[in-house]
């Protein structure tokens, strides 16, 4: 997340896909709205 | 967000050894709805224990819970590939159902036991390359390939209903950024642009 949310402040134009397993994307609930930072297509 | 799901079948799911089951999938699918998310689940439809009934309810499921367009055609179609030393073939159910490896192709070969799911996805598979070529909607193929999918199983295709659609999932757009990273010891974590792992139509595992 920390690369991620970085990477975005020095290109906040660049969107990506990311892979994750279900398993980890229950396991790691709490951290999915971070993700969803604006201007950033997941 | 790219989720392989493979299927929606906790059997197929024990075998595959996913680590999720399908209301852990659903859960995921109501979770990424409520943050206004978009998930992309990729599945592994035909597999040796897929019958016709899970095939449709796979595709009962994608309706229901709005993620059709979230889903590329070719995922439908996908047949499980066991290369050499693959961990499936440690099942012994999985050894007795395939047949000698070849070494052109590379996989062991496999047949349903339902010879109308082995000829389904070759259909599917036709349909999803024709609409690549044709460049169609989304919901024209998956509607396509619900039709063929019920004529395999000797029923009338229902309609598919408009209103199946989340608010809140954003269709596909093209990806830009192809990074590799790992940003936690137990979680691994591949970004990059959307292309399938598919190989004529049919998965690595």
């Amino acid at each position: 997340m920390e690369l991620t949310e970085s990477f975005h402040r020095e290109f906040p134009a660049v969107t990506y896909d990311v892979t994750i397993k279900i398993e980890h994307l229950l396991k790691f609930e709490k951290q999915l709205p971070r993700s969803a930072i604006p201007a950033v297509s997941l | 967000m790219i989720s392989a799901v493979e299927s929606v079948d906790d059997a197929v799911l024990g075998f595959l050894d996913k680590g999720h089951t399908r209301e852990d999938f659903l859960r995921v699918v109501k979770t990424f709805s409520e943050l206004g998310m978009t998930l992309h689940p990729t599945f592994v439809p035909f597999t040796p224990w897929t019958t016709v009934d899970g095939y449709l309810d796979l595709l009962r499921v994608i309706e229901q819970q709005g993620v059709i367009e979230n889903v590329a055609p070719i995922q439908l179609g996908i047949r499980l590939l066991i290369p050499a030393g693959s961990r499936m073939l440690e099942l012994e159910e999985v050894r007795r159902l395939v047949g000698p490896f070849d070494p052109r192709s590379l996989p062991y070969p496999w047949k349903n036991a339902d010879p109308r799911m082995d000829a389904l996805s070759e259909t599917v598979q036709e349909i999803a390359a024709a609409a690549e070529r044709q460049k169609e909607s989304r919901p024209a193929t998956f509607e396509r390939i619900w039709r063929a999918a019920h004529a395999a199983a000797g029923l009338s295709a229902p309609k598919i209903s408009p209103t199946h659609t989340i608010p809140g999932w954003r269709s596909v757009s093209q990806r830009t950024l192809v990074l590799l990273c790992r940003a936690d010891p137990d979680q691994l974590v591949s970004i990059g642009a959307q292309k399938p792992l598919v190989k004529n139509g049919r998965r690595k595992r």
